[in-house]
C-alpha cells in the first residue's frame, strides 16, 4: 500500500517548489541576457586594448566567425568558449568571471528557451578541442587573443539576435 | 633472535597508521640487543602468493615507507593512501647498530586488521513514552558498519555490558533512580578487526532530578520542550504533582504541562523570547519542582538566540566583486557560538521564498572594526541567486538565520561618472554639465547632478535625469556670475541597487556671459570756475552689478553729442568718474559699460542744458526721517510743461564733508525711501532734481526734517495712554459700584424682617405692589398707619431756625427723652420688639389720662419747633442727637447717604418744615418735627388717635412753624433731599399747640391765624405723611 503513495509524495515535493515560484518573465530574461552580454563585451574591451583586424589561419575551431541565428547555437558556441577561457594564459583578463559571465548567460539563454519550448544540445564540437592544449602550448598568445575577439564577436551576435527573437 | 610484528591499523580521518608491536623470541631481556626498524617495504595490489615472491624479485616493485620505533617494541608506520581491502606484502629492514637485519615478508589485508576510533557525542535522550534512551555518534571514517558494546557501571552494581548494533540503546527507566557511568566502544560488525577504545564516560546521575535535554539551545520565537523526572529522596514525585518554575521566579502555567507518564513530566514553552544575559548567565534556568514548592537545585538551561540576523551586499562597479556585510552582538551568544556565513549559489535568480537547502558552502568573512562582518564574492556570477544565513554552531546545537537571496547584479553600486565638465554656457545663460560614464555599469542609467554656489555654508541643490543619452545635462541658475561646485552620481534607472558616490566636485568659472544688460546710472557735478567762465562737469557713475554686467566690466565709454550736432567717446578703463569743461548749451552725455562680449545696448542719457537749468516745477520737498537707516522723501510738482524722464535725490550731511550721494528713481512717484545712514541728530540737505528729455531742471531743497511724525509719534503715545486712563476709571467706578451695593447689603442686613411685624401679616411682600402700597401716601387720609418711614423724611436735614426758650426746654426734655428712647429703639425696633410696644402703649395709655400737653411729651407724638438762632440747650442737645442718630441730624452739610444708614432708629420721627409766612425773616426757618415714638406698630392706635383727629385730648401735635424763602419746597439750605408737604383735607380740624414763647410769636400768630382761619395744617402723624400744598393755599388765602 505505500509503495504506490511514494512516487505520488515525491512528484509533489518535487511541484510544490516548481509552482512557489513564480514564472520568470521573458522580457526581463531577454533585458538580462543582453546586459550581461554587453557587461562581458566591456569586460574584454576594458583589457584587449586593440580590435583584432587580421584573420588568423589554423583556429577554425574557435567559434564566432559566423552569426548565431538560435538559442540553441548560442548555447553550444558559449559552451565551447566555456571549455577554451580556463586554459587561456591572460594574466591581465579576468578570466575566470568571465567564465563564470558565460556561464550565467547560458542559463539565462536556456531560460529563455524553456520560455519558448527550445531543447538544448550538448556541443558537437567539443570533441574537436582535443588540440587545445597543444595549440596553446604552441601559440598561446594567439589563442587567447583570438578567443576574446570571437568571444565578443559571438556575444555581439547574441545581443543582435536577441532584439528580435521570436523562436528557437 | 626472531621478531614477530603484530600489526594494528588505526583508521583516522586523513591517514592511516599501521602500528607493529615488535616481539623477541626469545624475549629480549638485555639492552645488548637494540633493534631498530628502519623501514617497511610495502607492496600493494600483489596477485601473487608469498611463497612465489622473494625480495629480490620484488625489487624496484614497491615502495619505502618509514618508521617511528617507540623504545623497542613498538613501532609506528605511516603508510599514506593505504586501500583497506586490498592484500598488501611488506617486510621490515632493522638496524641494530651496524647490523642490518631484514624480516620475512608478510602478507596483510588492512581491512582485517582496523582498530576503530570510539563513538563521540555520548548522550541521554528521552523517547515519547518517558524512556531513557542512551544515544552517542558513530566515528569519523568507518568504512564498514559496527557493533557497539555499552558498558553501565555504578557504584555499586557491576559492569553490564550490552551488545547492540545500532547507535542507540534503550534503557528504559530501570536505571532511575541510580548514578551510572555509561561508555560505549565499537567494532566492525562483520569480519574481524578490533574494539575501539571506550569512549568518553558519561554520568547518567538520576539520584535526584533529572532533564531531557538538560540544555537547549534554540532560536527567538520557536517553542522548547524539556522532561523531568524527580526523585525526592529516593522516592519518585509523581508527575501530576511535578511545577515548573521558570528562573525562580514564575511559574508555568499547568497548560503547558503535559504528563507523560507516572513519573515524567513535560512542559512547552511557545514562542520564546530571547534570554536576556544576566551576569554570566546566558541562559534561562527551568526548574522541576513539588507542588509543595519544593525544588532541587538542580535545572534545565535554555539558550534563546535571536537569530535575525540582516546580510546587506553590495556590488562593485567592475561587477567582479560583491561584499557583503552583516553584524551579530555576540555578547548575547552563549560562549563557545561561532558564527558562519553559510550560502547557496542558484544558477540563475532566486526562488520567491529562500529557504535553507541541504547542500550549501561555508564563506569566510572578516571582523571589521565597525562590528561588522565582511565577507567577499570574487568572482561572480552576476545573475545568479546567493541563497545567505548565518549558521551559529554551539556544542548544543546549530542555529541559522533566516535565509536571504541576492542578485549581485540588482545590489550593484556603480562607480560615479568621471571627466565632470561643469560651465555657464554663453548667451544661454545654464549651468551646463557634462561628464563621462564608467565602463561599467553600461545599463540605462539615471544621474542626479547637485551643484551650490561655492561659499561658505553650501546648500546643495540636486537635479536628476533619467537615461541622459548625451551624458550632459542643462540646469537654470538664477545667480549666472558667481562659481558653483557641480558633482554627478549615477544609478541603474529601474531602481535596483546603489546610488554610486558622488563624483569629485568641480568648479565652474565665472566669465562674460552677456554684454552688459544696461549701462551705468550716472549723475553729475558741476563745479564752476569763475576765473576762466567755464563750468566743469564730473559725472559719477555706479559700478555695474554683476547681474548687470554679466559678468564684469572691461571699461566704460562716455559719449558726447552737443547741440552743434558734434559727437565723440571717450573711454574710461579705470574708475567710475569723469570729468569734463562743458562749453556748449546744449550737451548730451551717455555712459556705455563694456565687457569682453560687447558695449551695454540700454544706456542712460544727461542732457546738460542752461535752459533747462531755470525750470522749477518742484513745488515742496520734505524729509520725514522714518529711523536711522531710512528717510522718506516726499514732494509735490506743478503741472509740467516738460517731460519728466526721471528724478535724481541728492542728499548730504551738512555736518561732514563728506560726498554727495545720489540715486535715480523714477518719474511717476511723488515720495522715495532714502536708505542709508542718517543720523537724525544732524543736519542733511536732500536736493530733488528733475530730469527733463531736454535737461536738468531747477533742483528744490530741503535741509530739515518734518517733525510731524514724531508728534504722531505722540499721539500714538497718547492713544495708548488715553484707553489706559479709560479702563482705569471704569474700573474705580466699578469699584465704587460694587462696595456701593455691599454697603447697601450690609445695612439692610440689619433690617429685620418685616413679616415678623403684625401689622405686615398676610402683606406679600413678594408682589411689587406691596411695597407701592407700603411707601406711597395711603389713598385713604383718614388712616395714617400703617406705614413706613419714607426714606427722604429721615434724611431731611434741619434747619433751625430758633431755640425754644422755657416750652423749648420741656421741648428739649422732652426730645431727650424721646431721643433717649429712639436710642432705645435702636435695639428694639418698631417691627420687632413687642415688649417694647405694649410698654409704649401701657405708657400710651397711661399718657392719655395725664395732662396733654406735658404727659403727651412722652407718648409718641410730638412736634418739634426749632429756632436757628440763640440756640442754646436744645442745640446741645441736637449734638447729642446728632451723635446718637449718627448723622442723621447732621449739620447743614450732612448727607443722606450717612444718615439713611440709621433710617429705622429714626423711623418714628419727622421733621416738618414749614415755609415761612414772612419773606421779611428769611433767616427763621419753621422745622416742623412729626415724630410718632409708637411707630407703625400699632394702626389700631393710630386709627383711634385719627379717628379723633379733631379731638386736642386724643392727640398731642406740635408744630413747629419758620419762615422759609421758597414756599413749594421746604428745603434747608445745603439740604440734598426735597421734602414736599401734601394737602390732606382730613387736617382741616387739627388743633395746633400754642407755643409761648416770646421768640415764636410770629409762630404763634402764623400759625393761629392758620388754625383759625384755616383750621386745618400739617398734622402730627405717625405715618409722617405731610402736605405743604394745603398750607400753601392758606397762605395765600391769608
Amino acid at each position: 500500500m505505500r509503495c504506490p503513495a511514494l512516487p505520488l509524495w515525491g512528484l509533489l515535493c518535487v511541484w510544490l517548489p516548481l509552482s512557489s515560484s513564480r514564472p520568470v518573465k521573458i522580457d526581463k530574461v531577454t533585458a538580462d541576457t543582453k546586459n550581461l552580454a554587453r557587461t562581458v563585451i566591456a569586460r574584454i574591451k576594458e583589457h584587449q586594448l586593440f580590435p583584432l583586424n587580421l584573420k588568423i589561419n589554423g583556429l577554425d575551431f574557435i567559434p564566432g566567425e559566423r552569426p548565431l541565428g538560435s538559442l540553441d547555437s548560442m548555447d553550444e558556441t558559449l559552451q565551447i568558449f566555456q571549455r577554451i577561457l580556463p586554459s587561456l594564459p591572460m594574466e591581465n583578463v579576468p578570466v575566470t568571471q568571465i567564465f563564470n559571465d558565460i556561464e550565467n548567460l547560458r542559463s539565462l539563454i536556456q531560460t529563455l528557451g524553456s520560455h519558448l519550448g527550445c531543447t538544448f544540445h550538448r556541443s558537437s564540437k567539443l570533441d574537436a578541442l582535443g588540440n587545445l592544449t597543444e595549440l596553446l602550448a604552441t601559440s598561446p598568445y594567439t589563442t587567447a587573443v583570438v578567443t576574446l575577439d570571437r568571444l565578443q564577436k559571438c556575444l555581439h551576435s547574441i545581443v543582435k539576435h536577441l532584439d528580435h527573437i521570436q523562436s528557437c | 633472535h626472531s621478531l614477530c610484528c603484530v600489526y594494528t591499523i588505526f583508521i583516522s580521518y586523513n591517514f592511516v597508521v599501521l602500528i607493529c608491536n615488535l616481539e623477541t623470541y626469545p624475549k629480549h631481556r638485555s639492552n645488548s640487543a637494540v633493534y631498530c626498524v628502519h623501514k617497511i617495504l610495502i607492496l600493494a595490489e600483489s596477485e601473487l602468493s608469498l611463497e612465489d615472491m622473494t625480495t629480490d624479485s620484488l625489487k624496484g616493485k614497491f615502495m619505502v615507507t618509514h618508521c617511528n620505533c617507540n623504545g623497542y617494541v613498538k613501532c609506528e608506520c605511516h603508510i599514506p593512501s593505504l586501500k583497506l581491502n586490498y592484500t598488501y606484502v611488506m617486510w621490515l629492514n632493522f638496524i641494530n647498530g651496524a647490523t642490518f637485519l631484514q624480516s620475512p615478508l608478510m602478507s596483510l589485508k588492512p581491512i582485517n586488521v582496523v582498530k576503530p576510533e570510539p563513538p563521540l557525542n555520548l548522550r541521554i535522550e528521552m523517547i515519547d513514552k518517558g524512556e531513557l534512551k542512551i544515544c552517542w555518534s558513530n566515528p569519523v571514517m568507518t568504512p564498514y558498519p559496527l557493533q557497539y558494546e555499552v558498558k553501565f557501571s555504578g557504584n555499586v552494581t557491576q559492569n553490564v555490558v550490552e551488545v547492540v548494533t545500532e547507535t542507540s540503546l534503550i534503557i528504559g527507566n530501570k536505571l532511575v533512580g541510580s548514578s551510572y557511568w555509561v561508555q560505549v566502544r565499537c567494532k566492525s560488525l562483520h569480519g574481524p578487526g578490533f574494539w575501539s577504545d571506550w569512549s568518553t564516560p558519561y554520568n547518567l546521575n538520576t539520584e535526584d532530578v533529572i532533564y531531557f535535554p538538560p540544555k537547549i539551545l534554540t532560536s527567538v520565537g520557536s517553542n522548547v520542550s524539556f522532561h523531568c523526572i524527580y526523585n525526592d529522596k529516593n522516592k519518585m514525585i509523581l508527575s501530576k504533582k511535578i511545577v515548573w518554575w521558570l528562573n525562580l521566579a514564575e511559574e508555568i502555567p499547568a497548560s503547558q504541562y503535559t504528563l507523560v507518564n507516572d513519573h515524567v513530566s513535560k512542559v512547552t514553552l511557545f514562542n520564546v523570547n530571547e534570554t536576556k544575559p544576566r551576569g554570566k548567565f546566558f541562559y534561562n534556568a527551568l526548574f522541576c519542582c513539588n507542588q509543595n514548592k519544593e525544588c532541587h537545585h538542580r535545572y534545565a538551561e535554555l539558550y534563546v538566540v535571536d537569530v535575525n540576523i540582516n546580510i546587506t551586499c553590495e556590488t562593485d562597479g567592475n561587477l567582479t566583486k560583491m561584499i557583503c556585510r552583516w553584524s551579530a552582538n555576540t555578547n548575547k551568544l552563549p560562549a563557545g557560538s561561532s558564527l558562519q556565513l553559510k550560502y547557496y549559489r542558484n544558477s540563475i535568480y532566486c526562488s520567491d521564498f529562500p529557504s535553507i537547502p541541504s547542500k550549501s558552502e561555508a564563506k569566510e568573512c572578516h571582523l571589521q572594526r565597525n562590528q561588522y562582518y565582511e565577507c567577499t564574492f570574487e568572482p561572480l556570477h552576476l545573475y545568479s541567486g546567493y541563497t545567505m544565513w548565518i549558521e551559529i554552531k554551539h556544542l548544543l546545537g546549530t542555529l541559522e538565520s533566516p535565509p536571504t537571496c541576492v542578485i549581485p547584479k540588482h545590489v550593484e553600486k556603480p562607480f560615479p561618472p568621471t571627466n565632470i565638465k561643469a560651465e555657464i554656457a554663453r548667451n544661454a545663460g545654464v549651468l551646463n554639465v557634462s561628464w563621462t560614464n564608467q565602463a561599467f555599469p553600461n545599463s540605462d542609467l539615471k544621474f542626479q547632478i547637485q551643484y551650490s554656489v561655492d561659499r561658505k555654508d553650501i546648500s546643495w541643490k540636486v537635479s536628476e535625469f533619467s537615461a541622459a543619452p548625451t551624458r550632459s545635462a542643462i540646469i537654470k541658475v538664477l545667480d549666472l556670475c558667481v562659481v558653483y561646485i557641480v558633482q554627478v552620481r549615477c544609478s541603474r534607472l529601474d531602481g535596483l541597487g546603489y546610488w554610486s558616490d558622488w563624483s569629485k566636485s568641480v568648479h565652474t568659472v565665472v566669465k562674460d556671459i552677456k554684454a552688459p544688460l544696461r549701462g551705468p546710472e550716472f549723475w553729475r557735478v558741476i563745479n564752476e570756475d569763475p576765473e576762466r567762465k567755464q563750468k566743469n562737469v564730473t559725472l559719477l557713475w555706479k559700478p555695474l552689478m554683476k547681474n548687470h554686467s554679466l559678468c564684469s566690466v572691461s571699461r566704460y565709454i562716455v559719449k558726447h553729442h552737443t547741440s552743434e550736432n558734434k559727437s565723440w567717446t571717450d573711454s574710461v578703463a579705470n574708475g567710475t568718474t569723469y570729468t569734463f569743461s562743458w562749453t556748449k548749451h546744449v550737451h548730451t552725455i551717455t555712459v556705455l559699460a563694456v565687457n569682453s562680449v560687447g558695449a551695454s545696448s540700454v544706456n542712460f542719457n544727461l542732457t546738460l542744458s542752461q535752459q533747462m537749468s531755470t525750470v522749477n516745477i518742484v513745488q515742496s520737498l520734505s524729509a520725514y526721517p522714518v529711523n536711522s537707516s531710512c528717510v522718506i522723501l516726499s514732494w509735490t510738482l506743478s503741472p509740467p510743461m516738460h517731460v519728466v524722464t526721471s528724478f535724481v535725490i541728492e542728499w548730504k550731511n551738512l555736518n561732514e564733508e563728506k560726498e554727495i550721494k545720489w540715486i535715480r528713481t523714477a518719474p511717476n512717484i511723488s515720495k522715495y525711501y532714502i536708505y542709508d545712514h542718517f543720523i537724525l541728530i544732524e543736519k542733511y540737505q536732500f536736493r530733488l532734481y528733475p530730469i527733463f528729455l531736454e535737461g536738468v531742471g531747477s533742483p528744490k531743497t530741503t535741509d530739515e526734517f518734518i517733525k510731524e511724525r514724531s508728534e504722531k509719534q505722540n499721539d500714538a503715545g497718547f492713544y495708548v495712554i488715553l484707553p489706559i486712563v479709560i479702563s482705569s476709571s471704569l474700573l474705580l467706578l466699578g469699584t465704587l459700584l460694587i462696595s456701593h451695593q455691599r454697603m447697601k447689603k450690609l445695612f439692610w442686613e440689619d433690617v429685620p424682617n418685616p413679616k415678623n411685624c403684625s401689622w405686615a401679616q398676610g402683606v406679600n411682600f413678594q408682589k411689587p405692589e406691596t411695597f407701592e402700597h407700603l411707601f406711597i401716601k395711603h389713598p385713604e387720609a383718614i388712616s395714617f398707619g400703617p406705614v413706613l418711614l419714607e426714606p427722604e423724611i429721615v434724611l431731611e436735614d434741619i434747619n433751625v431756625a430758633k431755640v425754644l426758650k422755657s416750652e423749648d426746654k420741656k421741648d428739649s426734655l422732652t426730645v431727650d427723652s424721646i431721643f433717649t428712647k429712639i436710642q432705645d429703639f435702636e435695639h428694639d425696633s418698631a417691627c420687632s420688639s413687642s415688649h417694647f410696644n405694649s410698654n409704649n402703649l401701657s405708657e400710651s395709655s397711661h399718657d392719655d389720662k395725664v395732662s396733654e400737653g406735658i404727659t403727651r411729651q412722652s407718648n409718641i407724638k410730638y412736634a418739634t419747633i426749632i429756632s436757628n438762632c440763640k440756640s442754646s440747650g436744645l442745640y446741645e442737645q441736637q449734638k447729642n442727637l446728632s451723635g446718637s442718630f449718627k448723622g442723621c441730624f447732621l449739620g447743614e452739610d450732612s448727607l443722606i447717604t450717612s444718615s439713611f444708614s440709621r433710617t429705622w432708629e429714626v423711623e418714628n420721627q419727622a421733621f416738618l418744615i414749614l415755609p415761612d409766612q414772612h419773606q421779611s425773616q428769611p433767616s427763621k426757618t419753621i422745622s416742623l418735627s412729626v415724630v410718632s415714638s409708637e411707630g407703625f406698630s400699632e394702626p389700631s392706635d393710630h386709627d383711634d388717635t385719627f379717628s379723633d383727629a379733631d379731638s386736642p385730648e386724643r392727640s398731642l401735635y406740635y408744630l413747629g412753624l419758620a419762615s422759609m424763602e421758597k414756599n413749594k419746597n421746604i428745603l434747608t439750605e445745603n439740604s440734598r433731599v426735597m421734602y414736599h408737604l401734601h394737602t390732606n383735607g382730613l387736617f382741616k380740624e387739627m388743633g395746633f399747640l400754642q407755643d409761648t414763647s416770646s421768640d415764636l410769636n410770629p409762630f404763634i400768630k402764623n400759625s393761629l391765624k392758620y388754625e383759625t382761619a384755616i383750621k386745618t395744617f400739617m398734622p402730627y402723624m405717625p405715618q409722617f405723611q405731610t402736605t405743604t400744598i394745603k398750607l400753601q393755599e392758606t397762605e395765600t388765602k391769608t
